[in-house]
C-alpha cells in the first residue's frame, strides 16, 4: 500500500530524471560551452535568449533544472525565477544563476525570488558537474519535504476525525483555535456524565507540532470514556496524569483546566494544573466575577498524585460565561515585539459590555494584533456560556438520577436511576461498578459484583419494564422469537425505570454491602421462585429470574418485596471470601 | 540569549545563568551546561533566572530534565532570582512543589 521513501524517490527519477535542463541567456555565445558539456553529461538541454520565451519553453516541455542569467533582455532575472516558483508547484525546479560580475547587486534579488545556487562565468566542467548533483540533491529534499508534509496533513485528518467524533456538541460553545504548525499541541475536550452534567477539557502539551500531539488521542480517550461512565474529575484527572507520565519522556508534559457543570446549572467546579486563570464572567456586565488560578503542577511530570486536587466550587447564574484559554493567546508577540498579554485580555472582557460580545471581541483584537504572522505557539480560546440551552440535549425527563453520599458517619450511599430511553442507551451495571472501585472499599470483587448486578439488572429491565415473562409463559417459547420481542421493545422504550442503590452497612456485626434494585413493572412470581432455589430447581435461562440462583449463592441475604419489583440483596465480606476459596 | 557556566572550587556546585530568551532554541546549550561535568556526586545546579526575559513551556521542560538529572546523581536545583515576569510562569506551572526556588541569592551578580 505505502511506498517508502526509496520508492518514492525511484519513481521521481523516472518521471522527471528526463526532463531538459533550460539555459536562459540573451548572449547566446556565452553558453556554447555549458550547453556542449550538459549534453556530454548526458542532459537534454533547451536554450532560449528571453525570459518570455523562458516562459513558453517550461509551459510546454518537462524541465526540471534551470541556468538563468541575472539580467535579460526583456525582463529582470528575478521576475523569471518568481513565475517559475509561483507556476511550478508540483515539482520542484532548481534554479542555478549566471554571473558574469561578481559583484552583480542583482543576484541578490534573484536568490531572494526563489533562486538556489549561482556560478560565475568562466566555470569550470567540473564546477557544473558539482552544481547539477546539489541541484539534484536539493530537488530531491524538497521532494521528501513535501511527502511529509502531506503526510501530516493526512494525519492531521485523521486525529481531527478521531477528536470530534469523541467530542460532544455543547451548544453555545465557541472556540478560537490557531496552530504553529500543521498538528496543534492544544486540546479541547467536552463529554457528558450520566448525571447530565458537563465536562469541558483545555489542555496545553509542551511545545508545539507532531510530537505535542502524540499524547492528544489517550487524553481524549480516557477522558470521555471516563466522564460516560460517571467518573468524577478528579479521578480523570489522576488517571490522564498516570498515563501521560508513562507516556511522555521528561520534559514533557501537559498542563490543563476542566470545568464541570452540573446538571441543575447552579454549580461548577474548575481544575487548574498549570493553565492560565480561568475567568467566570458576569452575565450582565460582561465582567470578571471569579479567576480560578492554577493551583497544581501539570499533569504528567509526577508519577502519582497523592493529595486531593484542590478545585473551586462556584454558583453560577444562567448567562455567566467560562473563559479558558491556552498562553500561547496572551504569549503571541506582534512586529514591534509587543505581547498581546493578560492586562489586554482582561482589559478585553471588561469593555466588551456583555459576556455575550466577549468571544467576539477577543477574536478580532487577537486576530488584528498578530495579521499575517506567523504563529510560534497553539492558540486556544474557548468561551462556554451558561445558557440554559447548555444542557438542552439532554431532556431533563429522560435524565439518569445519579447521586453519591458520603458520610463518615453512616458510610457511603450511591443511587443511580435510568429512566426511559436511558435504559437502550446506557449500561449502568459498569458505570455503578465504576463507581464502587472509586469508593475503595472492596467489600466484594469487583466481578461477583459485577455479576450479582448484571442478573438483578437483567431480570428488572427483562421481566420488569419490558415485560417479557409473559411470552416464555405462553405458546411460543423459542429463543429466537424472545431475542426478537425483546429488541423490539427496547426500541421503542420510553417509559418506565430501573433503580440502583449501594449502601455500605453494618451487617451482623461485618463490613457489607447493600444492593437495592427496583423497577416500575409489575413484578413476578417471586416466591416461586425462591422456593425453587431452596428446592434446587434449575430455571431456563431468559425465564423469570435466571441468574438469580447465581446471585443467591454469592450473596448472604436476597430479599424480594412487594409484587417482586424490588430486591435487597446483602453481601458481605466473609460470605464473598469464603465463596471466593470454594 | 546566553547561558554560561560556573563550577566552584571544590566541585560540588553548578551556577548556570541564563540571559535573555529562555526557550527550545536553547535546550542544547541548557543541557551541555550540566552533563558532562567531571568529579563529584550530588551536586547543587543553581539556575540564574534574573535577567531571563522570555520563557516558553520547553524551557520548564529543560528544568525537569535537569531536576532528573540531578536527581539521579544525589543531588538538586535550586532556582535563583527569577524576574517578575519568569515567576509568574513558574507560579502558574505550580514549580514551587518540584523546585526550590530563591529570590534573596547573592551568589552570583552580574
Amino acid at each position: 500500500m505505502s511506498a517508502t521513501a526509496e520508492d518514492v524517490l525511484t519513481i521521481d527519477r523516472e518521471v522527471h530524471g528526463r526532463g531538459y535542463v533550460l539555459i536562459v541567456e540573451d548572449d547566446i555565445r556565452a553558453i556554447t560551452d555549458l550547453e556542449a558539456q550538459l549534453e556530454s553529461f548526458g542532459h537534454r538541454v533547451l536554450v532560449s535568449s528571453s525570459g518570455k520565451h523562458a516562459v513558453e519553453l517550461i509551459e510546454k516541455n518537462n524541465v526540471d533544472l534551470v541556468f538563468v542569467k541575472t539580467h535579460l533582455i526583456d525582463m529582470p532575472g528575478c521576475k523569471l525565477i518568481g513565475h517559475i516558483r509561483e507556476n511550478s508547484t508540483e515539482c520542484y525546479k532548481p534554479v542555478v544563476l549566471l554571473v558574469s560580475e561578481p559583484d552583480d547587486e542583482a543576484l541578490l534579488d534573484c536568490m531572494a525570488a526563489g533562486g538556489d545556487d549561482f556560478i560565475i562565468y568562466g566555470f569550470t566542467p567540473v564546477i557544473i558537474k558539482a552544481c547539477i548533483s546539489a541541484m539534484e540533491q536539493l530537488r530531491e529534499l524538497r521532494h521528501l519535504y513535501k511527502g511529509s508534509i502531506h503526510e501530516q496533513v493526512v494525519g492531521k485528518q485523521i486525529l481531527s476525525a478521531a477528536l470530534s467524533a469523541r467530542n460532544i456538541d455543547v451548544d453555545g460553545m465557541r472556540i478560537l483555535s490557531r496552530s504553529a504548525a500543521i498538528f496543534s499541541g492544544d486540546l479541547v475536550l467536552s463529554a457528558r456524565n450520566p448525571g447530565g452534567g458537563l465536562h469541558i477539557l483545555l489542555a496545553d502539551f509542551t511545545g508545539h507540532g507532531l510530537s505535542a500531539a502524540i499524547g492528544v488521542l489517550p487524553v481524549a480517550d480516557m477522558f470521555s470514556v471516563m466522564t460516560e461512565k460517571g467518573f468524577e474529575p478528579e479521578k480523570i484527572l489522576k488517571n490522564i496524569n498516570k498515563k501521560l507520565h508513562t507516556l511522555l519522556p521528561t520534559g514533557m508534559f501537559m498542563a490543563a483546566c476542566m470545568l464541570e457543570i452540573d446538571s441543575n446549572m447552579r454549580n461548577a467546579s474548575v481544575w487548574n494544573s498549570g493553565m492560565p486563570d480561568v475567568y467566570l464572567l458576569d452575565r450582565e456586565s460582561g465582567n470578571i466575577k471569579r479567576r480560578i488560578k492554577s493551583t497544581h503542577i501539570p499533569l504528567g511530570i509526577n508519577a502519582g498524585i497523592d493529595n486531593r486536587l484542590e478545585y473551586e466550587v462556584l454558583d453560577i447564574l444562567p448567562g455567566d460565561q467560562f473563559i479558558m484559554h491556552t498562553d500561547g493567546l496572551t504569549d503571541v508577540i506582534d512586529s514591534s515585539g509587543i505581547m498581546f498579554g493578560v492586562s489586554r485580555l482582561e482589559h478585553l472582557m471588561g469593555e466588551a459590555g456583555s459576556a455575550d460580545s466577549v468571544f467576539h471581541a477577543i477574536e478580532s483584537a487577537f486576530n488584528q494584533f498578530c495579521a499575517g504572522k506567523e504563529l510560534s505557539d497553539d492558540v486556544t480560546l474557548v468561551s462556554i456560556p451558561c445558557g440554559a440551552n447548555l444542557l438542552q440535549s439532554f431532556s431533563s425527563e429522560a435524565a439518569v438520577n445519579y447521586q453519591v453520599n458520603r458520610n463518615s458517619k453512616d458510610g457511603w450511599r450511591f443511587m443511580m436511576e435510568l429512566n426511559g430511553p436511558n435504559l437502550r442507551k446506557v449500561d449502568p451495571v459498569q458505570i455503578v461498578v465504576d463507581q464502587y472501585r472509586n469508593m475503595g472499599d472492596f467489600v466484594v470483587s469487583i466481578e461477583s459484583l459485577k455479576d450479582i448486578l448484571s442478573a438483578l439488572y437483567e431480570n428488572a429491565l427483562n421481566h420488569g419494564v419490558l415485560e417479557l415473562s409473559h411470552i416464555y409463559n405462553s405458546s411460543e417459547k423459542n429463543d429466537d422469537t424472545y431475542r426478537e420481542e425483546r429488541n423490539k421493545r427496547i426500541e421503542r422504550l420510553d417509559y418506565g425505570f430501573v433503580r440502583i442503590e449501594l449502601q455500605q452497612i453494618k451487617y451482623q456485626g461485618n463490613n457489607s454491602l447493600l444492593i437495592r434494585v427496583e423497577d416500575s413493572g409489575r413484578g413476578f412470581d417471586h416466591v416461586g421462585l425462591m422456593s425453587g432455589i431452596y428446592n434446587g430447581s434449575k430455571r431456563m435461562p431468559g425465564t423469570n429470574g435466571s441468574g438469580i440462583p447465581m446471585v443467591r449463592e454469592l450473596c448472604q441475604s436476597l430479599h424480594y418485596q412487594g409484587r417482586g419489583n424490588k430486591v435487597e440483596v446483602i453481601v458481605d465480606s466473609r460470605k464473598h471470601c469464603s465463596i471466593n476459596h470454594e | 540569549m546566553s547561558i554560561s557556566q560556573k563550577i566552584s572550587a571544590d566541585g560540588r556546585k553548578v551556577t548556570i545563568i541564563i540571559k535573555g530568551h529562555f526557550d527550545y532554541k536553547v535546550s542544547n546549550e541548557f543541557r551541555d551546561a550540566y552533563r558532562n561535568i567531571p568529579g563529584h556526586e550530588s551536586i547543587t545546579y543553581h539556575v540564574y533566572l534574573r535577567d531571563v526575559d522570555y520563557m516558553d513551556s520547553s524551557a520548564l521542560g529543560m528544568l525537569l530534565l535537569l531536576r532528573e538529572h540531578a536527581k539521579c546523581r544525589g543531588g538538586e536545583v535550586i532556582i535563583e532570582r527569577p524576574s517578575e515576569l519568569i515567576d509568574n510562569i513558574l507560579k502558574v506551572a505550580n514549580f514551587e512543589q518540584l523546585f526550590t526556588i530563591d529570590y534573596s541569592s547573592q551568589v552570583y551578580a552580574s
